[in-house]
């Protein structure tokens, strides 16, 4: 039966009592050498549906609550068996293990705002990603571009900042930022968004596990 | 001056974040497998926002592009 991978974690790390992922199916950790991969065994391989998508966000966030170190592991891979599973990521383990010991004690947290697209701005490249497309045309718009990230004004709290333009439904767009955030300056960094006029009406999300900081930039 | 930020917690669905959720899962992470297969076997995430499954499917050809266009110069080394 397939195994759906959901992410990685520190071997020592805590867990949570119980983190159901898609269909309600129970996670569970493979031990894979110097890190362990978060899976469950599944029927059927899953469409990426919305239950789908938010239960796979939901079963990492789980092992983060419960004080894990995690990287996301993008949706939809699966492996025919365990032994599969373990092979192919015991390779990949030693690179994925440093970088989660480099960020240990950090969550991922995404601050949304919505962006109004600008009327007469040009159309994306059509080759680009959605974000770089995006930013690209907020950028065509003159000084726009600078104002884009937070980092400088929230401090050193923001260990790392990746900014992604992305579209939502019925023409609307948004910014993400996403910051690297040590769990010990989380009420502090919450209170500094508070703080700030620009941010007024910003969606805060998080913890969350390292899905932007998953990879090196 | 302290204004509300609100935490998704606190909130109900809504685009913004709804769109951010598929965006990240589907398009941030760890990439084990080369090629990652999503077949599209329920058309919910179609009438969700066909824009973001495209830009996705987008973002995999450009990261296509740049892996061959590596692979060109290192064998041209």
């Amino acid at each position: 039966m397939p195994i759906l991978l959901y992410g990685l974690t520190l071997p020592g790390d805590p867990r949570p009592d119980g983190a159901a992922g898609v269909g309600g199916v129970a996670c569970r950790v493979l031990a894979c050498g110097e890190a362990d991969a978060i899976v469950a065994t599944l029927d059927a391989k899953p469409a990426p549906d919305l239950a789908a998508i938010r239960a796979h966000d939901g079963a990492l966030r789980a092992f983060v609550a419960a004080g894990a170190s995690v990287a996301a592991v993008r949706f939809g891979q699966w492996f025919d068996d365990e032994a599969g599973c373990i092979a192919e990521l015991r390779s990949r383990a030693p690179r994925i293990a440093a970088l989660l010991r480099e960020h240990r004690g950090c969550v991922e947290m995404r601050v949304l705002l919505p962006v109004e697209a600008p009327r007469d701005a040009p159309a994306p490249d059509a080759t680009a990603g959605p974000g770089r497309a995006y930013l690209e045309a907020l950028r065509a718009q003159g000084g726009v571009a600078p104002a884009l990230a937070l980092r400088p004004m929230l401090g050193p709290m923001v260990r790392g900042e990746r900014v992604e333009g992305f579209a939502a439904p019925e023409g609307a767009r948004g910014v993400a930022f996403a910051h690297l955030v040590h769990r010990d300056d989380l009420a502090a960094y919450r209170q500094s968004l508070r703080e700030s006029p620009a941010l007024a009406g910003a969606r805060v999300v998080g913890p969350l596990p390292l899905y932007s900081f998953a990879e090196p930039a | 001056m302290n204004h509300p930020v609100f935490d998704d917690e606190d909130l109900l669905p809504e685009q913004l974040v709804l769109s951010d959720l598929v965006n990240r899962v589907l398009d941030k992470g760890v990439v084990i497998h080369s090629f990652i297969t999503i077949s599209i076997a329920d058309v919910d995430l179609i009438q969700l926002d066909l824009r973001l499954l495209l830009s996705s499917v987008a973002a995999m050809q450009q990261r296509a592009k740049r892996a061959d266009s590596s692979l060109r110069t290192d064998a041209s080394r």
